[in-house]
C-alpha cells in the first residue's frame, strides 16, 4: 500500500468519524428507497418468466422475449398506447395554455380582494381526491343532472356522458382542465410578478395599450418559464392522468380512454396476468425514462437549466 | 456544557435509529389485522366444535348477513357462515387481488369466466376427493353434465350450479282485442304474422311491431328461418348464427319490416324503457316480451287502454316448417374452495349440509302452509311471507338439486298472475325447443376473447342492414369481416371442444 | 390619467370573465352541496341546481352516524397524521445532509433519488413486494408508498442550501454538532417550508385511494376516498331490479357523503393557501 492510499484511507475515515451523523440521518430514507423503490425492480424479471403467483418467482420458468412479443402483437395495446397519446395530447392542448392566460389576466386586476378571491377559489379543486370530482361531476352530468335539465329543451333523450365513446375523451380533458387550471397559474403569476416594472412604464411612454404591453412584454417575460413548463409536462405524457381515468371510467368506454395504467392494472392485477402486465409496465417506464430525459436535456440546451 | 451536547446527541440519535427501526415494524407484522396462520394444527382435533366458515359471493343488494335465508341455513346447518361480497365493478379485478393476496375464504361462488382465471392460476382446490367423501348429497343432487362442465383437466374445482329451469324466455306480446277487431287470429306462421303487420299498419295508425336496437334478434321471428340457438350443429359441426343458413333470410326479412315502416321508425334510438311504453300507452300493437316484464307491462297497458288483452305469439313457423326457439341451459355458477382455506372440509360439510332434501328446500321455498302452498304438483308461493324470508335464498345457492329444483323455483314465477300466465304460455314452445350446444361447455378462450367485439360487430352491422343501408347488399362482406375479427378462431375453438365431448 | 376606453372595457371583460372562472370552479360544489340538503323527491326529478329544495338535515345525520364512514374516516385520519410525520422527518433527515456540499457520496446519493422519481418497477412488481413483505391489508400498506416524495426532497434541499453559511459557521464556533445544526437552527428557521411540504404530504395521504384499492381488502382497513368511491361506483351501476332501487345510496345521501368527506379540507385550505402558494414557488422557479 503506498503512502498516498493510506492517507486516504485515513482522510476517509476521519471524514466518516467527523459526519458521521450526517450518514445516519441519510439511513432511514435510503433503506426506504432500497427497500421499496429499488428492490422491486428486481421483481421486473418476470416479464421474463411465465410468473405463477403460487409457485413464486424463482420457481417460475423463463420464456424469455415471448411476453414482450405478445404485447407488441396485440392489437388492443395500440389502441391503448393510442389512447394514452391522444387523451395527453388533448390535455396537453387545451390545459397547457389557459394557466397562462388565466395568470396574464389575473396578473391586470387592480382589485386585491377580487384577485386574492378568486385567487383562493381556482386554487381549490387541485386539493381535491378524484373521487371527490367524480363525485361532484357524476352527479352534474348525470341523466338527470343538471347538465341534462338544461339541455332538455333541446335534445331527445338524456346525454349519457359517462357512457357515450365519442363524448368521454372531452369529459376527461375537462375535468382535468377544471381541477388543474386554477392551480397551474401560480407559477406563471410568479414569474409575472417579477418582471421588471421600469419596462412597463416605459411602454407606457411610448404609447402602448394594455393589449400591446401584454404581447411585447408580459409575455416574452415569461417565456422561458412557459417553455420549462412545457418540456417538463412532455415528460409526462405517457402518465395521461392514471387516478383520473381509473376512477371515471367504466367498461362502456374502455375502447377510448384505457390508458397504459389501467390497462396495467386490469390485465396484469385483475387479469392475473402478471408477466404480462410487467411487460407493459417495463415498455412504459422505459419510454417515459427517456421523454423525461431527453425533456430534461432539451431544457439544458434551451434555458441552460436543468429540471434537477 | 459537554454533557448536555453529548446528551443531545444521544437522542438525535436514537430519534433516527427508531425512525429506521420503524422500517421494519412493517415488515412481517400486522398493527391493525389478525393473521392467525397458527391454527391449522388445531382444527383437525377438534372436528366437533364448529368453526366459522366463510363466505364470499357476487354482488348484490341486500345483506347477506341478516337476510332470513341465512338464519334458515344456520338452523338447520348449524354452521355459523360470514358472508362477503364482491364489488358491484370489477369483480373480478377484485377477485384476482383477493386471491393473489392469500385470501383465506372457505367457499367462493364464481361465474363462469372467473372460474376459467382461476382454475388457470391454479388458485383453486380440486374438490374430487373431498365431495367423495364428504358430499353424498352433492353427488345426488348435480347431474353427470354438470359436472363434466366443472372439470378441468380432468378434475372438478368448483361445484356446478346449474340454471335454475330451462326457460323460455321470450316471445312476441300482441294485442289480442286489436286483432281480434281487424278479424285477425293470433300468428302462427311467418306469413300470417306479416300479413298482421300489414294489416295493422293499413287499418290502423298504431306502430305494429314496437322495437329498440338491443333487442333486433328476435327468437320469435328467427324461428321462422331455422334458427333457434347461437351456435347450431350442421352436419356434425358446429355454426355460428351469423354463418348459419336461415340467417341472411331473417335479416331480410328485418329489412323488408322496417323498409315498409312495420317496425317502429324510432328503432334505432329506441331503448327497451321507451319502446316498452309504447306498447303499453297503446301506440304499438306488438311487442317483445319477456315473461318477468308481465308484472309491470301488463297492469300499465291495462291502465292505459281499457279492454285492452295481450297474447304471446309462439314461435312463428317458416316457410318450409321450420320452428324452434332456445331454452336455457347452462352452468350459472361454481362453488370453489381457494387453495389457501382453512376449513376446506368442513365447507363441503357445510355445503354437503344444504343439499340434504329437507334443508333444501326449507331455505329455497320454505315451510308449506307458511312460505308455499301445493296444488296439483304445483309450488306458489303466500304472499308476503315467501318474499319477505326467501326472496333471495339464489344468493346461498351453491348449487341445485337438479331434480327438484326447477319446479320449486317455479313458485317464484307464480308470485304475479301476469308472470305465471305468460311464464306458462311461453312455456307451451318445450316440444319445439332447443338447448345451446356450448350450455355445458367451459369458457372456451377463444369465444371469451371475441364474445364481445363479435356481438358488436353483428348488432351494428345488422341494424345497419336494417335501418342504415336498407338492403342486404353487403352481406358477405359482413359474413367475411366477421371471420377475421375473431369469428373463425371461435368456429374452431367450439368446433375443437365440441367434437371432445361427443 | 390615460385609462382610455378600450382599457376600460378591457378591465370590465376581464373581472366577467374571471369571475365566471370562479363561478365555474365553485358550482360543482355548490349543486352538491345544494343536492346533500334537498329532498330526495327534488334530487331525483332534477330541480336542484345551486340551492337546496325542500331542506333536510337527515343525510348528514345518517352519514355521521354510519359506522363505515365514521371507520373509514379514522383510517383516514390515521394515516394521514402517521404518514405526515413519517414521511417529512425522512424527507427532511435526507434533504440536509444532501445540502452539503462537501458531503462524501453526495452525487450517488441524489442520483439515487433521481433515479427513482423518472423509473420505477411499476405496479405489479410493487404489488408482489407488499405481498411478499406481508403488508397486504395493514395500515402501512397505506402509508409507505407516499413516504418519500423526492420532489419535496428536493424543495427542503434547497431551502437548506439557501440559508446563509454564517448562521452555521456562528453556531458550530460555539461547538454544536451536525445534529444539533439541525434541529436547534435549521428547522426552526424552516418552520413555513416545512408546514409546506407537511400539508402537501396530507393532502397525497388524505386524498390516497388506489393504493388502498390494491392493498386492502379488509373493510375495517379501508380509507375514506375508497369508501366515497365505491359509493359512487355503485350507484353508477344501472339498477336493473326495481327492488333494488328502493333501498341503499339515494343521490342526496350520497351529495352528503361527497361533501362530507371534502369538509377537512374545505374548512382548512382558506387558512394555508398562502402556504401551499410559497411552496410551488420556492420549488420551481428556481435559478
Amino acid at each position: 500500500m503506498s503512502t498516498n492510499t493510506k492517507i486516504k484511507k485515513q482522510n476517509n475515515w476521519t471524514y466518516f468519524k467527523k459526519n458521521y451523523e450526517f450518514y445516519l440521518l441519510l439511513l432511514p430514507g435510503l433503506l426506504f428507497i432500497a427497500l421499496f423503490k429499488f428492490l422491486p425492480m428486481g421483481g421486473l424479471v418476470i416479464a421474463f418468466k411465465d410468473f405463477n403467483i403460487f409457485d413464486g418467482i424463482l420457481a417460475s420458468p423463463w420464456v424469455g422475449l415471448e411476453h414482450f412479443k405478445a404485447v407488441f402483437s396485440d392489437e388492443y395495446f395500440f389502441q391503448v398506447f393510442r389512447n394514452t397519446l391522444l387523451i395527453s395530447t388533448y390535455k396537453i392542448a387545451f390545459t397547457f395554455p389557459l394557466p397562462i392566460i388565466v395568470a396574464i389576466l389575473l396578473n391586470e386586476v387592480k382589485n386585491m380582494t377580487f384577485k386574492k378571491n378568486i385567487q383562493t377559489v381556482i386554487y381549490l379543486p387541485h386539493f381535491l381526491s378524484w373521487v371527490i370530482v367524480q363525485g361532484l361531476f357524476v352527479t352534474i352530468l348525470g341523466s338527470t343532472g343538471i347538465v341534462n335539465q338544461i339541455l332538455e329543451p333541446f335534445i331527445s333523450e338524456p346525454i349519457r356522458f359517462y357512457m357515450d365513446k365519442s363524448l368521454f375523451r372531452s369529459i376527461l380533458v375537462g375535468t382535468s382542465a377544471w381541477k388543474e387550471v386554477g392551480w397551474g397559474t401560480i407559477v406563471y403569476l410568479a414569474a409575472i410578478t417579477g418582471i421588471d416594472p421600469q419596462l412597463y412604464e416605459a411602454a407606457v411612454v411610448d404609447g402602448a395599450n394594455k393589449w400591446k404591453q401584454i404581447i411585447h412584454i408580459t409575455i416574452p417575460s415569461i417565456t422561458s418559464t412557459i417553455v420549462l413548463m412545457f418540456i417538463l409536462r412532455l415528460g409526462y405524457v405517457l402518465e395521461a392522468g392514471f387516478s383520473q381515468v381509473i376512477v371515471m371510467y367504466n367498461s362502456t368506454v374502455y375502447e377510448v380512454a384505457d390508458i397504459i395504467g389501467t390497462y396495467v392494472y386490469r390485465t396484469g392485477l385483475g387479469q392475473m396476468n402478471f408477466s404480462y402486465g410487467t411487460a407493459v409496465g417495463i415498455f412504459n417506464s422505459v419510454v417515459a425514462f427517456v421523454l423525461v430525459i431527453s425533456g430534461n436535456l432539451m431544457c439544458k440546451k434551451a434555458l441552460g437549466k436543468s429540471i434537477w | 456544557m459537554k454533557f448536555k451536547k453529548s446528551m443531545k446527541r444521544m437522542v438525535s440519535m436514537l430519534a433516527v435509529l427508531s425512525l429506521s427501526a420503524t422500517m421494519f415494524v412493517g415488515c412481517g407484522s400486522d398493527t391493525k389485522g389478525n393473521d392467525d396462520n397458527s391454527k391449522t394444527e388445531n382444527n383437525e382435533t377438534k372436528k366437533e366444535e364448529k368453526v366459522t366458515l366463510k363466505h364470499l359471493g357476487a354482488f348484490s343488494e341486500f345483506d347477506p348477513n341478516t337476510d332470513p335465508v341465512a338464519e334458515a341455513l344456520k338452523e338447520k346447518t348449524g354452521y355459523d357462515v360470514e358472508y362477503f361480497m364482491l364489488p358491484a365493478e370489477n369483480a373480478i379485478e377484485k377477485l384476482s387481488l383477493e386471491i393473489s393476496g392469500g385470501t383465506s375464504y372457505d367457499s367462493i361462488k364464481m361465474n363462469s369466466p372467473e372460474y376459467n382465471l382461476l382454475t388457470a392460476q391454479g388458485a383453486l382446490m380440486p374438490l374430487d376427493d373431498l365431495i367423495d367423501q364428504y358430499g353424498p348429497n352433492i353427488k345426488k343432487a348435480i347431474g353427470e353434465d354438470s359436472w363434466n362442465a366443472a372439470k378441468v383437466d380432468g378434475k372438478i374445482y368448483g361445484i356446478p350450479e346449474k340454471n335454475s329451469a330451462d326457460n323460455i324466455n321470450l316471445s312476441i306480446g300482441v294485442r289480442e282485442d286489436v286483432l281480434a277487431e281487424l278479424g285477425l287470429e293470433v300468428p302462427k306462421t311467418i306469413d300470417e304474422f306479416y300479413n298482421a303487420l300489414k294489416t295493422i299498419k293499413e287499418e290502423t295508425d298504431m306502430i305494429p311491431l314496437a322495437l329498440s336496437s338491443d333487442y333486433i334478434f328476435i327468437p320469435t321471428i328467427q324461428s321462422a328461418f331455422g334458427i333457434e340457438t347461437n351456435w347450431k350443429e350442421i352436419d356434425g359441426n358446429l355454426v355460428s348464427k351469423v354463418e348459419q343458413p336461415g340467417f341472411k333470410d331473417y335479416v331480410d326479412f328485418m329489412v323488408k319490416l322496417y323498409e315498409e315502416g312495420l317496425i317502429d321508425p324510432d328503432m334505432p334510438v329506441n331503448n327497451k324503457g321507451n319502446s316498452m311504453e309504447k306498447f303499453t300507452n297503446g301506440t304499438a300493437a306488438m311487442k317483445v316480451m319477456a315473461w318477468w316484464d308481465a308484472p309491470k307491462a301488463i297492469p300499465a297497458l291495462e291502465e292505459n287502454v281499457p279492454g285492452a288483452k295481450v297474447a304471446y305469439i309462439q314461435p312463428l313457423i317458416g316457410k318450409d316448417g321450420q320452428q324452434g326457439i332456445m331454452k336455457d341451459r347452462g352452468i350459472s355458477w361454481y362453488t370453489a374452495i381457494p387453495k389457501t382455506a382453512k376449513n376446506a372440509e368442513e365447507a363441503i360439510k357445510w355445503i354437503d349440509a344444504k343439499f340434504a332434501e329437507d334443508t333444501f328446500k326449507y331455505f329455497t321455498i320454505g315451510e308449506e302452509g307458511v312460505h308455499h302452498t301445493v296444488q296439483d304438483g304445483k309450488y306458489f308461493p303466500v304472499l308476503p311471507t315467501f318474499f319477505d324470508e326467501r326472496n333471495r335464498s339464489s344468493w346461498y345457492l351453491s348449487g341445485i338439486d337438479e331434480t327438484n329444483y326447477p319446479i320449486y323455483w317455479a313458485a317464484r314465477v307464480r308470485k304475479d298472475e301476469n308472470m305465471s300466465n305468460a311464464y306458462d304460455e311461453f312455456m307451451k314452445a318445450q316440444s319445439v325447443a332447443s338447448f345451446e350446444p356450448l350450455g355445458f361447455a367451459p369458457a372456451l378462450e377463444d369465444l371469451a376473447k371475441y364474445e364481445k367485439s363479435l356481438a358488436t360487430l353483428v348488432n351494428d352491422s345488422v341494424l345497419n342492414f336494417i335501418a342504415g343501408e336498407g338492403n342486404t347488399e353487403g352481406f358477405d362482406e359482413f359474413v367475411q369481416k366477421w371471420n377475421t375479427s375473431g369469428g373463425q378462431a371461435s368456429t374452431q375453438a367450439a368446433n375443437g371442444w365440441y367434437n371432445t365431448s361427443k | 390619467m390615460k385609462n382610455t376606453k378600450g382599457e376600460k372595457i378591457f378591465y370590465f371583460f376581464n373581472y366577467i370573465f374571471l369571475a365566471l372562472l370562479g363561478v365555474t370552479t365553485l358550482f360543482p360544489f355548490l349543486n352538491v352541496l345544494a343536492k346533500s340538503l334537498s329532498s330526495e323527491k327534488a334530487v331525483i326529478s332534477g330541480k336542484v341546481s345551486v340551492y337546496p329544495i325542500g331542506l333536510q338535515f337527515g343525510t348528514y345525520k345518517y352519514v355521521f352516524t354510519n359506522d363505515q364512514f365514521l371507520n373509514s374516516l379514522k383510517v383516514s385520519i390515521f394515516i394521514t397524521v402517521v404518514g405526515t410525520l413519517v414521511a417529512l422527518a425522512i424527507t427532511v433527515f435526507t434533504a440536509y445532509p444532501l445540502s452539503k456540499p462537501h458531503l462524501k457520496g453526495r452525487k450517488t446519493i441524489l442520483l439515487m433519488y433521481i433515479f427513482i422519481m423518472l423509473f420505477s418497477g411499476g405496479l405489479v412488481p410493487h404489488y408482489l413486494l407488499m405481498r411478499e413483505f406481508h403488508l397486504l391489508n395493514t395500515v402501512w400498506s397505506l402509508i409507505i408508498p407516499a413516504m418519500v416524495s423526492v420532489y419535496n426532497m428536493l424543495i427542503i434541499k434547497n431551502f437548506f442550501e439557501s440559508v446563509p453559511e454564517s448562521l452555521e459557521e456562528a453556531a458550530r464556533i460555539d461547538g454544536t454538532s451536525n445534529f444539533g445544526v439541525l434541529f436547534r437552527i435549521l428547522l426552526p428557521i424552516a418552520k413555513p417550508v416545512l408546514a409546506t411540504i407537511g400539508l402537501f404530504y396530507a393532502v397525497t395521504y388524505w386524498n390516497a385511494f388506489f393504493e388502498a384499492m390494491m392493498y386492502v381488502s379488509k373493510p375495517e382497513l379501508k380509507p375514506l376516498q375508497l369508501y366515497l368511491y365505491e359509493l359512487i361506483k355503485q350507484s353508477q351501476k344501472p339498477i336493473l331490479d326495481v327492488d333494488a332501487a328502493l333501498n341503499l345510496n339515494s343521490e342526496s345521501l350520497q351529495s352528503a357523503t361527497i361533501i362530507a368527506s371534502t369538509a377537512p379540507i374545505l374548512v382548512v385550505y382558506p387558512f394555508l393557501q398562502k402556504y401551499f402558494v410559497k411552496g410551488i414557488i420556492v420549488g420551481s422557479v428556481k435559478g
